[in-house]
């Protein structure tokens, strides 16, 4: 019996998968209506990030942007430049999730 | 009168097994009660950093690799894609999309643009917290 157990002690040891995950909900663009106000579209570069095609710096992103939005549920719109990997946007998306806002979505 | 000093052979006492099964059997319920059984990933994913983020629920997860590759379940590529859209569960948690973060931002894109357009309204993109 002891074998047994042990049998399925090791199993369960290296069948396992460890760590709950985190998970960042992406609302995703399904073409609804929702946008208004002034273009929010943060496009993000590997080094850089511009807002509207002007560069910006990471820090002001905030409060740039605060200003081009009634509330902090407006839709604002991601997207990955030549050669941005994701890791960049979770950064970048993170900051602004920090900022309070909360309706990010990655466009291509 | 003995001067025998040397340490008296002891008997040896015999070798409990019970608490050997207790042990074992704790372990046993331990790895039972936090482990979820999932088959290995067909391709290593390294998922992004990120400080915050809830707690990933039980969901459908669709694999994306560095290299574009995407899995769900046994599909691979756009069968991948159209078994993720049937498998989510209307009122369920969201999807999840576990990608590796040197996955470029635009096929992520891409990615997310096919399930929007299928009528997917959120998916949730895991992370490895700190």
């Amino acid at each position: 019996m002891i074998d047994v157990v042990f049998l399925l002690l090791v199993f369960f040891m290296l069948a396992s998968r460890f760590g709950m995950d985190t998970a960042l909900p992406m609302p995703l663009a399904t073409g609804g209506g929702d946008y208004a106000g002034p273009p929010r579209l943060i496009e993000i570069l590997p080094h850089a990030v511009q807002l509207n095609g002007v560069d910006v710096d990471e820090a002001a992103l905030g409060a740039r942007l605060g200003a081009l939005t009634a509330s902090r549920e407006d839709v604002i719109i991601l997207r990955g430049g030549e050669g941005a990997v994701l890791q960049r946007i979770v950064t970048v998306a993170e900051a602004l999730r920090r900022a309070g806002f909360t309706r990010l979505v990655v466009i291509e | 009168m003995s001067f025998d000093f040397r340490p008296k052979p002891r008997k040896q006492a015999p070798e409990s097994i019970v608490p050997m099964i207790n042990v074992v059997f704790l372990l046993l319920i331990f790895f039972l009660m936090t482990s979820q059984i999932a088959p290995p990933d067909p391709f290593s994913v390294m998922p992004p950093a990120a400080q915050d983020g809830a707690a990933a629920e039980i969901a459908p997860v669709l694999l994306l690799s560095a290299s574009g590759e995407i899995a769900f379940g046994e599909a691979r590529g756009d069968a991948a894609v159209q078994a993720f859209i049937a498998a989510r569960a209307p009122d369920g948690p969201a999807p999840q999309l576990r990608a590796d973060k040197q996955t470029p931002a635009a096929r992520v894109a891409r990615l997310l643009k096919t399930l929007a357009e299928a009528g997917v309204s959120q998916v949730d993109l895991i992370v490895e917290g700190s």
